[in-house]
């Protein structure tokens, strides 16, 4: 007598049910967003062609407009990548459970770096360009905000991922808060905070492009506003310099992360 | 002999239901080696963490060289805590950090904040860590990162940064239950030598017997957080030695041990 | 005391690569304050003026909340519907771009094609999308698919890669086709890594979604800028909540739902 024998008949009727909700969902959402699928597929030689014809080749003669822009856009990360930072450990430190003087701090800090955090920056350049006027100074500012909201939170996750018997061994010798704090707590999370140190920075390269787009100066206006003149092979141009400034980017801060593994 | 430290009827319980000590007396003198023997969950960890205050007895009295621990302020407690030197299981090195710096670390409670956070360490005190880390056989490794010795290593640059304290009592929980048994015997001998020559009162929790029975001067078993054996190693009966380790509640020791980690905060 | 040496605490080779490591950060970041030339002119002023556009941030006029509402769904649906599709398409180029189930040009090809997508931010290929279709939340469906398409492509093909050699092995050797081992072998032991990106992706997708309306691309950023071209902050603060609440809200659910993964691993 032969039986049939399920695998597991109850996970493939959820997997059937999640099928069925991601159909709904696309198909819900894409009238939400009048997407057109047929309309997709349809436009790609269009757009092929338009990247292919307008875009390129990009115009050499746009580098030397290209420069000074793509350096600010650069420093602007690097500046506020850094000054984010050095504010990012001390709320990290009174945000994680290890080190908190009072969990009412914790909680406090928490819930303010989450309101950066989930305020894009571009937000927060909106908010200051009409005070500070167009440039740079609000790109920093704007970005400096948005990376004290990141990297405070993973700062402190950090924080609280070390081992706390290395704590406990500094304690046990008599040592003080900051004593604990510098050579039980900071030397055993260094790699993992210089690390998200290089991730936002990555971050803050995107990031700049689009704050410059609304007044926060460097590449992102730029681009900006030799697309609203027509001028795609400028503008290819300039994203392609931006591609790469990304990649070396990337690629350097690879370098650094193997190096402190 | 000197009477070093007086426990007197410590009770600590993590909440109403769980008692990791249930009343526990004991007197230490200088030049003991004491031996805790007792199943995970007996309350041996906790005992010992209650002594340099790592974790705060609910009841009863501790006397450390005339000073009542449950009386002293924070800043008594860390003078006291340089004073007692502490081995652990997991060794709890920066594993980041060069075997000298954990060294000295030892030094920290008696440095000011800021040269401790500058790792502004004396001449005299760079050279006795050397001299310590000659004496546990590590003096070519001083600039070897933690992380990259053997479980053995580790635990003498343990013993090194409690004796870069100048202690007069070393506390060591479970010093060697992370050790084969070659590194095993070979940290032992150089814990009790070193404690013997320093003339430093030990108290050491051991999970093995036969450990406890060599270098033992006193031994005590501890059972379900109280005392059911005091006395000398050559007394101590296989009898004794079975009814100390008979573990009604063998499920308690894990939870109990994650409430002492749990404990464990910077402030 | 004369027998004391001195003992450094680390090799002094190892010190001096510290300190010129330092010092080249040190004059890094001094050079690029240097370079970008802040002149604060409204210093004072400025200050004062931002607070009190925060203030009025505040004070929210919920009056056309029905179109900002409108709006937050679109971004929402922008955000759903470009992951969607993103992870699907990524799943199939994914095999195409591990290195231990396909050929070696076939995957450089694709990762390096990954690559050079990734790095073009989203708001970049949002505007070129604007720029061909015109204004609307379609280009803004583009504009992230081509992005979280390359991510996930990376993501995904990271974690077909970390499949341990054996389990492949052992298929081989009962005979299995390469569609076989990948249906029966591969795709269940990553399954669960690939909803974790997926739910991160999207994680990014909702936060990216409220501001592609910036350069035309439609839904709740479209209601920020209109807002603030024209100086009404008390309608921002409001558009302002909607998107805290959205992203949030999102952070919120997945951090309890555990659908978490290291992020320095990929970049945005």
């Amino acid at each position: 007598m032969e039986t049939h024998i399920p695998l597991h008949k109850e996970k493939q009727l959820y997997t059937w049910l999640g099928i069925a909700f991601i159909m709904i969902s696309v198909y819900l959402t894409s009238i939400a967003s009048r997407f057109d699928p047929y309309e997709a597929l349809a436009i790609v030689p269009g757009v092929l062609k338009f990247i292919f014809t307008d875009f390129f080749p990009p115009a050499a003669g746009a580098l030397p407009n290209i420069g000074v822009p793509l350096l600010d856009t650069v420093c602007m990360a690097v500046v506020s990548t850094i000054l984010a930072a050095a504010v990012s450990l001390v709320l990290a430190l009174l945000a994680a459970a290890p080190t908190t003087p009072h969990p009412a701090v914790k909680m406090l800090v928490r819930g303010g770096v989450s309101l950066l955090r989930n305020i894009p920056s571009l937000a927060w350049t909106l908010i200051l360009v009409p005070a500070f006027g167009i440039g740079k100074f609000v790109g920093l500012i704007a970005l400096c905000i948005g990376s004290v909201g990141t990297l405070t939170r993973f700062f402190a996750e950090s924080v609280e991922e070390i081992n706390l018997g290395g704590i406990e061994a500094i304690r046990s010798v008599g040592g003080s808060y900051w004593q604990t704090l510098k050579c039980g707590v900071i030397p055993q999370c260094t790699p993992s905070l210089i690390s998200w140190t290089l991730y936002n920075l990555e971050l803050n390269i995107r990031a700049s492009t689009i704050i410059g787009m609304v007044g926060g100066g460097g590449i992102g206006m730029y681009i900006q506003f030799t697309v609203k003149l027509f001028r795609y092979d400028h503008a290819a141009m300039a994203i392609i310099l931006v591609a790469v400034t990304v990649l070396i980017l990337e690629y350097i801060s690879k370098k650094i992360r193997s190096f402190l593994l | 002999m000197d009477l070093l430290l007086q426990i007197q009827n410590v009770k600590k319980s993590y909440d109403e239901s769980t008692h990791a000590l249930k009343g526990v007396s004991l007197d230490v003198r200088q030049g003991e080696f004491i031996v805790i023997i007792g199943s995970s969950g007996s309350g041996k960890s906790t005992l010992l963490r209650c002594i340099n205050q790592l974790i705060q007895q609910s009841g009863g009295s501790i006397i450390f060289k005339g000073r009542a621990l449950e009386k002293a302020s924070k800043n008594e407690i860390k003078k006291i805590r340089r004073e007692i030197g502490m081995i652990f299981q997991h060794y709890n090195l920066i594993d980041r950090l060069t075997v000298i710096q954990n060294v000295l670390h030892g030094r920290l409670g008696y440095m000011s904040d800021f040269r401790g956070i500058f790792d502004l360490y004396s001449r005299e005190d760079r050279w006795n860590a050397y001299k310590i880390l000659e004496r546990v056989g590590l003096a070519e490794h001083i600039h070897k990162r933690a992380d990259q010795l053997s479980g053995g290593q580790k635990q003498r640059v343990g013993i090194s940064r409690a004796l870069a304290q100048n202690p007069s009592l070393m506390l060591a929980d479970e010093p060697i239950a992370s050790l084969d048994p070659v590194s095993s015997d070979k940290v032992m001998n150089y814990l009790y030598r070193v404690c013997h020559e320093d003339n430093i009162a030990a108290v050491v929790s051991l999970h093995q017997v036969d450990f406890a029975l060599k270098y033992a001067t006193r031994i005590i078993g501890l059972k379900n957080g109280l005392i059911v054996y005091d006395g000398k190693p050559e007394d101590l009966t296989q009898t004794l030695i079975d009814s100390i380790y008979e573990n009604e509640k063998g499920q308690q020791e894990y939870d109990l041990h994650s409430r002492a980690a749990a404990q464990t905060v910077v402030v | 005391m004369n027998d004391i040496q001195t003992i450094h605490l680390i090799p002094s080779k190892q010190k001096a690569f510290y300190i010129v490591f330092g010092a080249g950060l040190v004059i890094l970041i001094v050079a690029s304050f240097l370079w970008l030339d802040l002149k604060v002119t409204s210093g004072f002023n400025g200050l004062k003026k931002a607070l009190m556009f925060m203030g009025r941030l505040i004070l929210m006029d919920f009056s056309d909340w029905k179109s900002v509402l409108v709006s937050a769904g679109e971004s929402m649906s922008v955000a759903i519907l470009s992951t969607i599709l993103s992870a699907v398409a990524a799943f199939f180029f994914s095999f195409a771009a591990a290195f231990n189930v396909s050929p070696q040009a076939v995957s450089s090809l694709v990762k390096g094609l990954a690559a050079a997508i990734r790095a073009i931010p989203t708001i970049i290929w949002t505007l070129i999308f604007v720029a061909y279709l015109g204004f609307g939340p379609f280009p803004g469906v583009l504009g992230l698919f081509f992005h979280s398409f390359a991510y996930l492509v990376k993501a995904f093909s990271e974690s077909i890669e970390e499949v341990k050699p054996g389990c492949i092995e052992a298929m081989r050797s009962t005979g299995s086709s390469w569609l076989q081992i990948m249906a029966r072998g591969v795709v269940p032991t990553i399954k669960t890594s690939l909803i974790s990106w997926t739910a991160m992706r999207f994680e990014i997708n909702v936060g990216q979604s409220t501001i592609l309306g910036l350069v035309g691309a439609g839904g709740v950023g479209y209601e920020l800028s209109k807002t603030m071209r024209i100086y009404n902050f008390n309608q921002a603060g409001f558009v302002l909540l909607v998107i805290f609440v959205m992203s949030f809200g999102i952070e919120v659910l997945f951090h309890k739902l555990k659908l978490t993964v290291d992020k320095r691993q990929l970049d945005l």
